[in-house]
């Protein structure tokens, strides 16, 4: 008997919805990921330094130019993916957020248990392509077609490992917009009383916008990813080129374009960018005016800062490829647009220092951290000003150069805010401390192995190094280089082995640390207000309500130098009653949310097709039967009216009507799906499948997405209609339900004129 | 505040006008992959780039309007 209780008690907290123990499952995935990402960057360092020395885990002994790539593409994927993306968003955000401003939970908690699993399923698909035969794939962790679309003609790990791969990122791109619909909605509508916008922490600042971020970037991505999966196992062209020859084989793919990839794929790289360093930035800000015992310099143009770096992150990317062939007006719009970012994030690293500056600095290890990321931001943000001068990044773009910015900014910079976030709430996890000279010493070793790693790869780029070349020694003017690469492997292994140290005091210091208080750090926001480790609700049923901003540090006139936020002055603490329920306008939210997702995975399709149509002339209109779709078409507008109906009879208390209208909508939804196969089976008799053209090809697709939306409509309705929600009202469910069916069903409409024009 | 950024929006503007090299900034190589292609292509690339770029920068700037709207 027992034993099967405790067997519930662990699975309970292993399926747990508590977004502490989701927050920590992140953190502890993103440590998992982080040491096989660290193990693959030595492999290739050392075989950089002495690439005729035999390895005896490699097969042959000595690593293959293709090997060298697969440990190159999964070391990229594994760190941006579920490093980069995951620690500072979704393991520190989740534990947090709803901490910082005063919520016992996430809006959606089973969504938030969700977003986790398929994450952890998506880092083990891509993981398997270790596994199988041909190994891990070396396309890069960008993927380009036609090497990543054409199977293992082009090489081993392009077969079944590029498969995973692909299917383990499209996995990836469902998760996080599943989790950042859910952080936006816990943002805009779980605050607790008093929390305005400009009270929120520059913490809940950055997970918001990052939210935003990853919810546009990712929907196109997913939709790229589709595409590309497609073309290799469905034998679709959208971006293989025709007459292409690999390895003496002419390959039966024509008219797609490579180039059409980098359009989608750029739209969700350039922004990820900002999703990697934007929580790092809130946190930074977080911990320098903690340390500093001063309020952040200028808080709103920091907010504000957050807010247009978010915002210019989307139409930086539009730089990209639309100079060509283009007005000089607009391009100096885009150009504007593309060096304004500058004037955001010089904002901040100003702000930065102008809170350091006059402060009473107490360098513990969260504040080592975050200098070294204002450090690191600073010295890679310099090397980025170089690359954006096309002549200068037309030379350097293919080297050293580019690998040194980008780790430093992107990838070191980020994770020092990771650093940085686990010594500072390390107290609030798990009630102890790190240990606080081991944390330092791993900041200094770190901090000067780094350095020692990637400053010299500068002077590698500019002296002609080739990124991405196994091995550089065979050519003769890099063979003078070589002793750079000795070093930086040498300050590698150095610096990966300071990391033990990290290690150690991070498992240690769980269960042997010093105890410590509920707000160690005397620091103001509202998830020091709860104890640590916070209760099951945070808060132990008394919510706080909040009277001030989140920096008031050193107040003058005030005895203690912090003032939390929930403190209403001399001898007050007033308490808010909070209900635990997911409030009515969260579901709105969610799914407002989730139909933004939607918008731009179809607008990711449409462009997708625009830009394929406009480069080749291969597509023959189709003929569709248009009965049968106007007729399919007729069934959903109508389902619709039924739907509206449906809540009439609720809002009239009619329960048996509700339930009635509410089950033809499923019907009539299930109607239109079948319908639609109807279209598919004629088109397929008529000898017209996915591959035939680019038309066929983009009409199944368009169709075959939109039924998917559709069905989960119609499962979500039947769910509703044989169990009403428990957690949420009747009405409010039905509003949000009615919200997604209309917008479905008004895309179904848009995307049929768009089948029409082409016509 | 509003003041300053205004100044240094049009400082900024003023700057871009006067370096005409500014407004070739762009990724090196997919400035050229475009650049080599036909104009109709060039023209669809432009098309397919307006059509992502106007809804994600609309509903960026949207999902901040239902956040004000929420607020007040």
């Amino acid at each position: 008997m027992s034993a099967a209780i405790a067997r519930k008690s662990l699975l309970s907290r292993i399926f747990s919805t508590d977004h502490k123990v989701v927050g920590l499952q992140y953190l502890f995935l993103s440590l998992a990921a982080v040491t096989v990402g660290i193990v693959l960057s030595l492999l290739m360092r050392f075989h950089l330094a002495w690439p005729a020395t035999r390895l005896p885990f490699i097969s042959g002994g000595i690593m293959t130019p293709e090997q060298y790539l697969a440990l190159m593409t999964m070391h990229g994927s594994i760190m941006v993916f579920f490093v980069l993306t995951t620690a500072p968003q979704s393991a520190f955000g989740n534990y947090f957020l709803p901490l910082q401003i005063g919520s016992p939970e996430m809006a959606f908690p089973r969504l938030n248990m969700l977003s986790f699993w398929l994450t952890l399923l998506s880092l083990l698909v891509v993981l398997a392509a270790f596994a199988v035969p041909g190994g891990a794939p070396i396309s890069g962790w960008t993927a380009y077609p036609p090497l990543s679309g054409l199977g293992e003609v082009t090489g081993p790990g392009e077969g079944m490992g590029q498969t995973l791969w692909i299917a383990g990122v499209l996995i990836f791109c469902v998760a996080s917009l599943l989790g950042s619909l859910n952080f936006i909605a816990t943002t805009i509508d779980m605050r607790a009383p008093g929390m305005t916008l400009m009270r929120m922490p520059l913490t809940v600042w950055a997970w918001f916008v990052t939210a935003i971020l990853s919810l546009l970037a990712f929907s196109v991505l997913l939709a790229g990813g589709i595409l590309l999966l497609l073309d290799r196992l469905a034998g679709t062209s959208f971006f293989i080129p025709g007459g292409l020859m690999v390895n003496g084989e002419l390959q039966g793919h024509g008219g797609g374009l490579p180039l059409l990839w980098q359009h989608l794929f750029w739209f969700f790289g350039h922004p990820e960018v900002y999703i990697a360093i934007l929580p790092g930035m809130g946190l930074i800000s977080h911990v320098l005016a903690n340390f500093s015992r001063k309020p952040v310099f200028g808080y709103r143009a920091m907010a504000l800062a957050i807010c247009a770096i978010g915002f210019l992150g989307f139409l930086v990317w539009g730089h990209h490829m639309f100079v060509s062939g283009m007005s000089p007006y607009s391009g100096l719009a885009f150009s504007l647009l593309t060096v304004s970012i500058g004037v955001p994030s010089a904002i901040k690293t100003f702000n930065w220092l102008g809170t350091l500056w006059g402060g009473r600095i107490q360098l513990h290890t969260p504040m080592l951290f975050a200098i070294g990321f204002v450090s690191f931001f600073i010295t890679g943000g310099l090397s980025g000003i170089f690359l954006a001068q096309p002549a200068v990044d037309t030379m350097l773009h293919a080297t050293y150069y580019v690998v040194a910015h980008f780790h430093i900014v992107m990838g070191v910079a980020a994770i020092f805010g990771i650093f940085a976030a686990t010594h500072y709430w390390f107290p609030k996890m798990f009630g102890r401390f790190m240990s606080e000279p081991l944390g330092k010493v791993h900041f200094w070793l770190t901090f000067v192995g780094v350095y020692c790693i990637f400053m010299p790869m500068h002077f590698l780029g500019i002296a002609g190094g080739i990124r991405r070349y196994a091995d550089a020694s065979g050519a003769t003017y890099l063979v003078g280089l070589q002793p750079l690469h000795y070093f930086m492997t040498v300050a590698a292994f150095i610096t990966a082995a300071a990391q033990l140290i990290f290690i150690w005091n991070f498992f240690h210091s769980m269960r042997g640390g010093a105890p410590a208080a509920a707000n160690p750090w005397n620091a103001t926001s509202l998830e020091w207000a709860a104890a640590s480790p916070p209760p099951p609700d945070n808060f132990a049923g008394e919510f706080p309500s909040v009277y001030r901003g989140p920096y008031d540090y050193s107040v003058p006139g005030e005895a203690s130098d912090f003032l939390p936020q929930n403190f209403g002055g001399p001898g007050t603490t007033a308490r808010a009653a909070v209900t635990g329920e997911i409030p009515d306008r969260a579901c709105e939210t969610g799914v407002l949310m989730l139909l933004a997702g939607v918008v731009m995975f179809f607008a990711a399709l449409v462009s997708a097709e625009v830009v394929r149509r406009g480069f080749s002339s291969d597509s023959d209109p189709l003929a569709l039967p248009w009965r049968i779709l106007l007729l399919a078409t007729a069934i959903l507008v109508a389902s619709s009216f039924t739907l509206a109906y449906s809540r009439r009879r609720l809002l009239a208390g009619d329960d048996a009507g509700f339930r009635h209208w509410w089950v033809v909508t499923a019907v009539l939804g299930a109607f239109f799906i079948a319908g639609l196969v109807v279209v598919w089976r004629q088109l397929s008799a008529a000898g017209v499948g996915i591959a035939t053209n680019p038309s066929s090809s983009f009409f199944y697709v368009f169709t075959a997405a939109h039924s998917a939306h559709v069905l989960g409509g119609v499962i979500t309705l039947a769910a509703i209609a044989v169990r009403a929600p428990r957690r949420i009202s009747r009405s409010a469910t039905a509003g949000a339900m009615s919200l997604y069916w209309n917008a479905i069903n008004g895309l179904w409409v848009l995307l049929l004129a768009f089948l029409w024009l082409e016509k | 505040m509003v003041y300053w950024v205004i100044i240094t929006a049009s400082f900024a503007v003023a700057i871009q006008c006067l370096l005409p090299t500014a407004a070739a900034q762009s990724c090196a190589m997919c400035y050229q992959t475009a650049a080599a292609a036909a104009a109709p292509a060039r023209e669809a690339l432009r098309h397919g780039i307006l059509i992502l770029l106007v809804p994600a920068a609309g509903l960026f700037l949207g999902i901040f309007g239902y956040v004000w709207r929420r607020e007040s």
